[in-house]
Protein backbone atom coordinates (compact mmCIF):
# COMPACT_ATOMS: atom_id res chain seq x y z
CA UNK A 1 0.00 0.00 0.00
CA UNK A 2 1.24 3.34 -0.85
CA UNK A 3 -0.02 6.93 -0.83
CA UNK A 4 1.49 9.70 -2.48
CA UNK A 5 3.86 12.04 -0.36
CA UNK A 6 2.77 15.19 -1.69
CA UNK A 7 -1.08 13.81 -1.05
CA UNK A 8 -0.22 13.05 2.26
CA UNK A 9 1.45 16.88 2.98
CA UNK A 10 -2.05 18.35 2.77
CA UNK A 11 -4.28 15.74 3.84
CA UNK A 12 -6.08 16.54 7.52
CA UNK A 13 -8.42 14.69 9.79
CA UNK A 14 -12.03 15.63 8.44
CA UNK A 15 -12.87 16.20 11.80
CA UNK A 16 -10.14 17.72 13.59
CA UNK A 17 -8.68 18.85 10.00
CA UNK A 18 -5.17 18.66 11.85
CA UNK A 19 -2.20 17.02 10.00
CA UNK A 20 -2.35 12.78 9.67
CA UNK A 21 0.53 10.27 10.91
CA UNK A 22 1.32 7.79 8.32
CA UNK A 23 1.11 4.25 10.29
CA UNK A 24 4.43 1.96 10.14
CA UNK A 25 3.02 -0.31 7.74
CA UNK A 26 1.83 2.34 5.83
CA UNK A 27 -2.21 1.17 5.79
CA UNK A 28 -3.60 3.31 7.98
CA UNK A 29 -3.67 7.65 8.51
CA UNK A 30 -3.72 8.24 12.45
CA UNK A 31 -5.34 11.27 13.53
CA UNK A 32 -4.36 11.49 17.67
CA UNK A 33 -6.21 14.52 18.20
CA UNK A 34 -9.66 13.01 17.17
CA UNK A 35 -8.60 9.89 18.05
CA UNK A 36 -9.48 8.26 14.46
CA UNK A 37 -7.83 6.08 12.07
CA UNK A 38 -8.35 6.06 8.82
CA UNK A 39 -7.96 3.27 5.48
CA UNK A 40 -5.90 3.42 3.01
CA UNK A 41 -7.62 1.40 0.53
CA UNK A 42 -5.95 0.66 -3.15
CA UNK A 43 -3.73 4.00 -2.52
CA UNK A 44 -6.54 5.77 -1.79
CA UNK A 45 -7.13 7.46 2.06
CA UNK A 46 -11.00 6.85 2.85
CA UNK A 47 -11.15 9.95 4.66
CA UNK A 48 -14.93 9.33 5.63
CA UNK A 49 -15.72 9.99 9.48
CA UNK A 50 -18.11 7.31 9.12
CA UNK A 51 -15.44 4.37 8.04
CA UNK A 52 -13.06 5.51 10.62
CA UNK A 53 -11.91 3.21 13.24
CA UNK A 54 -11.51 4.61 17.15
CA UNK A 55 -8.10 4.88 17.91
CA UNK A 56 -8.08 2.62 20.94
CA UNK A 57 -9.94 -0.08 18.93
CA UNK A 58 -7.22 0.11 16.16
CA UNK A 59 -4.60 0.03 18.67
CA UNK A 60 -6.02 -3.50 20.05
CA UNK A 61 -6.11 -4.80 17.00
CA UNK A 62 -1.90 -4.04 16.01
CA UNK A 63 -1.33 -5.22 19.41
CA UNK A 64 -0.72 -1.66 20.78
CA UNK A 65 -3.52 -1.39 23.28
CA UNK B 1 -23.30 14.98 11.26
CA UNK B 2 -27.04 14.93 11.69
CA UNK B 3 -29.28 11.70 11.05
CA UNK B 4 -30.57 13.52 7.85
CA UNK B 5 -27.22 13.82 6.60
CA UNK B 6 -26.45 9.94 7.35
CA UNK B 7 -29.34 9.24 5.24
CA UNK B 8 -28.42 11.32 2.60
CA UNK B 9 -24.81 9.90 2.49
CA UNK B 10 -26.59 6.55 2.29
CA UNK B 11 -28.50 7.38 -0.54
CA UNK B 12 -25.48 8.51 -2.85
CA UNK B 13 -23.95 5.71 -2.57
CA UNK B 14 -26.47 3.01 -2.56
CA UNK B 15 -27.30 4.49 -6.03
CA UNK B 16 -23.44 5.27 -7.04
CA UNK B 17 -21.57 2.19 -5.98
CA UNK B 18 -24.57 0.17 -7.98
CA UNK B 19 -23.85 2.60 -11.04
CA UNK B 20 -20.65 3.67 -11.22
CA UNK B 21 -19.39 3.07 -14.40
CA UNK B 22 -22.85 5.04 -15.69
CA UNK B 23 -20.94 8.06 -15.00
CA UNK B 24 -18.02 7.26 -17.55
CA UNK B 25 -20.14 8.28 -20.33
CA UNK B 26 -23.14 9.92 -19.36
CA UNK B 27 -23.48 12.45 -21.70
CA UNK B 28 -24.43 14.90 -18.98
CA UNK B 29 -21.04 14.29 -16.86
CA UNK B 30 -18.79 13.57 -19.85
CA UNK B 31 -19.61 15.68 -22.74
CA UNK B 32 -22.61 18.61 -21.94
CA UNK B 33 -20.74 22.01 -22.60
CA UNK B 34 -20.06 22.65 -18.97
CA UNK B 35 -17.35 20.37 -19.03
CA UNK B 36 -15.31 22.50 -21.24
CA UNK B 37 -16.73 25.82 -19.67
CA UNK B 38 -15.71 24.75 -16.52
CA UNK B 39 -11.88 25.10 -17.59
CA UNK B 40 -12.41 27.93 -19.38
CA UNK B 41 -14.11 29.86 -16.81
CA UNK B 42 -11.47 29.03 -13.87
CA UNK B 43 -8.27 28.79 -15.80
CA UNK B 44 -5.92 26.90 -13.47
CA UNK B 45 -2.68 28.30 -13.75
CA UNK B 46 -0.45 25.09 -12.71
CA UNK B 47 -0.70 24.44 -8.80
CA UNK B 48 -3.01 22.09 -7.11
CA UNK B 49 -6.44 21.53 -8.07
CA UNK B 50 -9.40 19.53 -6.14
CA UNK B 51 -12.28 18.13 -7.77
CA UNK B 52 -14.92 17.96 -5.10
CA UNK B 53 -17.90 14.51 -5.98
CA UNK B 54 -16.09 14.39 -9.08
CA UNK B 55 -17.84 11.34 -9.72
CA UNK B 56 -15.97 9.32 -12.96
CA UNK B 57 -13.77 12.41 -12.62
CA UNK B 58 -14.39 14.31 -15.94
CA UNK B 59 -14.31 17.81 -14.40
CA UNK B 60 -10.70 16.78 -13.04
CA UNK B 61 -9.36 15.52 -15.77
CA UNK B 62 -10.46 18.21 -17.98
CA UNK B 63 -7.96 20.14 -15.25
CA UNK B 64 -5.25 18.04 -15.48
CA UNK B 65 -3.26 19.11 -18.08
CA UNK B 66 -3.19 23.04 -16.71
CA UNK B 67 -2.26 21.77 -13.01
CA UNK B 68 0.70 20.75 -11.53
CA UNK B 69 -1.37 17.74 -9.99
CA UNK B 70 -5.50 17.43 -9.41
CA UNK B 71 -7.53 14.95 -6.81
CA UNK B 72 -10.55 13.49 -7.99
CA UNK B 73 -12.60 13.25 -5.10
CA UNK B 74 -15.94 11.45 -4.08
CA UNK B 75 -17.50 10.01 -0.84
CA UNK B 76 -17.85 6.27 -2.41
CA UNK B 77 -14.46 4.42 -3.13
CA UNK B 78 -16.83 2.49 -5.64
CA UNK B 79 -17.36 5.53 -7.38
CA UNK B 80 -13.42 6.35 -7.52
CA UNK B 81 -12.46 2.86 -9.25
CA UNK B 82 -14.21 4.24 -11.89
CA UNK B 83 -12.33 7.45 -11.89
CA UNK B 84 -9.12 5.64 -11.89
CA UNK B 85 -10.33 3.65 -14.51
CA UNK B 86 -11.58 6.63 -16.29
CA UNK B 87 -7.99 8.49 -15.82
CA UNK B 88 -6.55 5.82 -17.28
CA UNK B 89 -8.72 5.49 -20.43
CA UNK B 90 -7.55 8.97 -21.12
CA UNK B 91 -3.89 8.55 -20.18
CA UNK B 92 -3.88 11.53 -17.09
CA UNK B 93 -0.75 11.18 -14.98
CA UNK B 94 -0.82 13.26 -12.67
CA UNK B 95 -4.08 12.58 -10.49
CA UNK B 96 -4.52 11.70 -6.80
CA UNK B 97 -7.82 9.90 -5.60
CA UNK B 98 -9.16 10.91 -2.55
CA UNK B 99 -12.44 9.82 -0.76
CA UNK B 100 -13.81 12.47 1.10
CA UNK B 101 -17.58 14.05 1.38
CA UNK B 102 -17.73 17.36 0.76
CA UNK B 103 -19.31 18.55 3.81
CA UNK B 104 -16.02 17.56 6.19
CA UNK B 105 -13.22 17.70 3.45
CA UNK B 106 -9.84 16.35 4.65
CA UNK B 107 -7.97 18.45 3.40
CA UNK B 108 -5.56 21.50 5.48
CA UNK B 109 -6.80 24.62 5.67
CA UNK B 110 -5.39 26.84 2.61
CA UNK B 111 -4.20 23.96 1.16
CA UNK B 112 -4.87 23.80 -3.28
CA UNK B 113 -5.32 26.50 -5.57
CA UNK B 114 -8.63 25.83 -7.38
CA UNK B 115 -11.39 24.40 -6.48
CA UNK B 116 -13.92 22.53 -8.89
CA UNK B 117 -17.66 21.09 -8.20
CA UNK B 118 -19.45 20.50 -11.32
CA UNK B 119 -23.53 18.87 -11.53
CA UNK B 120 -23.20 17.52 -8.02
CA UNK B 121 -24.34 19.67 -5.32
CA UNK B 122 -27.82 18.86 -5.82
CA UNK B 123 -27.17 15.84 -3.84
CA UNK B 124 -25.26 17.43 -0.74
CA UNK B 125 -27.37 17.45 2.62
CA UNK B 126 -25.78 20.16 3.23
CA UNK B 127 -24.73 22.78 0.57
CA UNK B 128 -23.96 26.12 2.54
CA UNK B 129 -21.45 23.69 4.81
CA UNK B 130 -19.49 22.41 1.65
CA UNK B 131 -19.77 26.18 -0.07
CA UNK B 132 -17.96 26.80 3.65
CA UNK B 133 -15.37 23.60 3.08
CA UNK B 134 -14.43 24.30 -0.78
CA UNK B 135 -13.50 28.19 1.04
CA UNK B 136 -11.44 26.62 4.18
CA UNK B 137 -9.20 25.12 2.04
CA UNK B 138 -8.40 27.39 -0.74
CA UNK B 139 -5.40 29.25 -0.82
CA UNK B 140 -6.22 32.88 -0.29
CA UNK B 141 -6.33 34.15 -3.70
CA UNK B 142 -7.71 31.06 -5.00
CA UNK B 143 -10.39 30.27 -7.36
CA UNK B 144 -13.64 27.97 -6.87
CA UNK B 145 -15.71 27.33 -10.29
CA UNK B 146 -19.58 25.48 -9.12
CA UNK B 147 -21.67 24.47 -11.62
CA UNK B 148 -24.95 22.65 -10.84
CA UNK B 149 -28.54 22.52 -11.77
CA UNK B 150 -30.43 25.32 -10.67
CA UNK B 151 -33.88 25.44 -9.72
CA UNK B 152 -36.58 28.21 -10.68
CA UNK B 153 -36.69 30.97 -8.00
CA UNK B 154 -40.45 30.55 -7.09
CA UNK B 155 -40.63 28.22 -4.35
CA UNK B 156 -43.66 26.16 -5.90
CA UNK B 157 -41.96 25.42 -8.90
CA UNK B 158 -38.51 24.74 -7.11
CA UNK B 159 -40.53 21.91 -4.96
CA UNK B 160 -42.00 20.56 -8.05
CA UNK B 161 -38.62 20.79 -10.29
CA UNK B 162 -37.19 19.11 -7.56
CA UNK B 163 -39.50 16.28 -6.70
CA UNK B 164 -39.52 15.52 -10.42
CA UNK B 165 -35.09 15.46 -10.38
CA UNK B 166 -35.54 13.19 -6.80
CA UNK B 167 -38.62 10.80 -8.73
CA UNK B 168 -35.69 9.96 -11.49
CA UNK B 169 -32.75 9.64 -8.77
CA UNK B 170 -33.37 9.16 -5.32
CA UNK B 171 -29.83 10.54 -4.16
CA UNK B 172 -31.37 13.70 -5.67
CA UNK B 173 -31.61 16.49 -2.52
CA UNK B 174 -32.11 19.85 -3.94
CA UNK B 175 -31.85 22.11 -6.81
CA UNK B 176 -31.46 26.05 -5.18
CA UNK B 177 -31.93 29.09 -7.32
CA UNK B 178 -29.22 31.06 -8.20
CA UNK B 179 -29.62 34.26 -6.38
CA UNK B 180 -29.92 31.56 -3.07
CA UNK B 181 -26.69 29.98 -4.43
CA UNK B 182 -24.75 33.40 -4.38
CA UNK B 183 -25.97 34.07 -1.03
CA UNK B 184 -24.43 30.95 -0.37
CA UNK B 185 -20.82 31.98 -1.71
CA UNK B 186 -21.41 35.25 0.11
CA UNK B 187 -22.21 33.84 3.54
CA UNK B 188 -19.22 31.64 2.94
CA UNK B 189 -17.16 34.94 2.69
CA UNK B 190 -16.13 34.05 -1.21
CA UNK B 191 -16.14 37.25 -3.81
CA UNK B 192 -18.18 36.39 -6.44
CA UNK B 193 -16.05 36.91 -9.69
CA UNK B 194 -18.74 36.16 -12.00
CA UNK B 195 -22.15 33.91 -12.82
CA UNK B 196 -23.95 32.44 -15.98
CA UNK B 197 -26.45 30.45 -16.61
CA UNK B 198 -26.33 27.62 -19.28
CA UNK B 199 -29.05 25.76 -21.13
CA UNK B 200 -28.62 22.48 -21.76
CA UNK B 201 -31.13 19.96 -23.81
CA UNK B 202 -31.97 16.56 -22.23
CA UNK B 203 -33.18 13.61 -24.48
CA UNK B 204 -35.62 12.24 -21.78
CA UNK B 205 -35.34 8.41 -22.66
CA UNK B 206 -31.05 8.95 -22.13
CA UNK B 207 -31.98 10.72 -19.00
CA UNK B 208 -34.29 7.68 -17.49
CA UNK B 209 -32.05 4.80 -18.93
CA UNK B 210 -31.20 4.53 -15.31
CA UNK B 211 -31.43 0.36 -13.98
CA UNK B 212 -33.56 1.54 -10.47
CA UNK B 213 -36.78 3.35 -12.18
CA UNK B 214 -39.57 1.35 -12.28
CA UNK B 215 -42.65 1.58 -14.95
CA UNK B 216 -44.58 3.93 -12.17
CA UNK B 217 -41.65 6.62 -11.68
CA UNK B 218 -41.20 6.66 -15.91
CA UNK B 219 -44.82 7.00 -15.42
CA UNK B 220 -44.33 9.77 -13.21
CA UNK B 221 -41.54 11.66 -14.84
CA UNK B 222 -43.57 11.66 -18.34
CA UNK B 223 -46.66 12.78 -16.82
CA UNK B 224 -44.86 15.36 -15.15
CA UNK B 225 -43.61 16.84 -18.50
CA UNK B 226 -47.10 16.36 -20.17
CA UNK B 227 -48.76 18.62 -17.74
CA UNK B 228 -46.37 21.29 -16.80
CA UNK B 229 -47.23 24.41 -14.76
CA UNK B 230 -46.53 27.97 -17.01
CA UNK B 231 -43.80 28.71 -15.13
CA UNK B 232 -42.13 24.89 -15.42
CA UNK B 233 -43.27 24.67 -19.14
CA UNK B 234 -40.90 28.51 -19.85
CA UNK B 235 -38.02 27.26 -17.21
CA UNK B 236 -37.74 22.98 -18.86
CA UNK B 237 -39.56 23.71 -22.36
CA UNK B 238 -40.42 20.15 -22.67
CA UNK B 239 -41.19 19.31 -26.23
CA UNK B 240 -41.23 16.57 -29.09
CA UNK B 241 -38.70 16.69 -31.83
CA UNK B 242 -38.81 14.36 -34.67
CA UNK B 243 -41.26 11.40 -32.06
CA UNK B 244 -38.75 12.16 -29.52
CA UNK B 245 -38.90 13.75 -26.25
CA UNK B 246 -37.04 16.39 -24.76
CA UNK B 247 -36.49 19.17 -21.94
CA UNK B 248 -33.81 21.10 -20.57
CA UNK B 249 -32.24 21.52 -17.40
CA UNK B 250 -30.43 25.29 -17.03
CA UNK B 251 -27.44 25.23 -14.99
CA UNK B 252 -25.98 27.75 -12.95
CA UNK B 253 -22.17 29.01 -13.06
CA UNK B 254 -20.64 30.45 -10.07
CA UNK B 255 -16.79 31.27 -10.39
CA UNK B 256 -15.95 33.32 -6.58
CA UNK B 257 -12.59 33.62 -5.09
CA UNK B 258 -11.20 33.24 -1.50
CA UNK B 259 -9.75 37.08 -0.68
Amino acid sequence: MTIDKELLEILACPVSKKPLELSEDGNFLICKDSKLVYRIQDDIPIMMVDEAIPLDEWEKSQGKG
Amino acid sequence: MTDDAARQREKVRKIYSGDSDYYITSTPHAKSGSLTRAAEILKPERGIHLDVATGAGHTAYQMAPMCDWVIPSDLTKSMLESTRKNGAEKGVTNARLLCTDAEHIALRDCSVDSVSVRIAPHHFSDVQKAIGEMGRVLKPGGRLVYIDNIAPEEPPEAKGYNDFEALRDPSHNRCDSLPVLVEMFENAGLEILYTETMRKRMDFEEWVNRPHLSKDDLDGLRRFLAEPSPAIRLWMNPREEEGKLYFDEIEGVILARRG
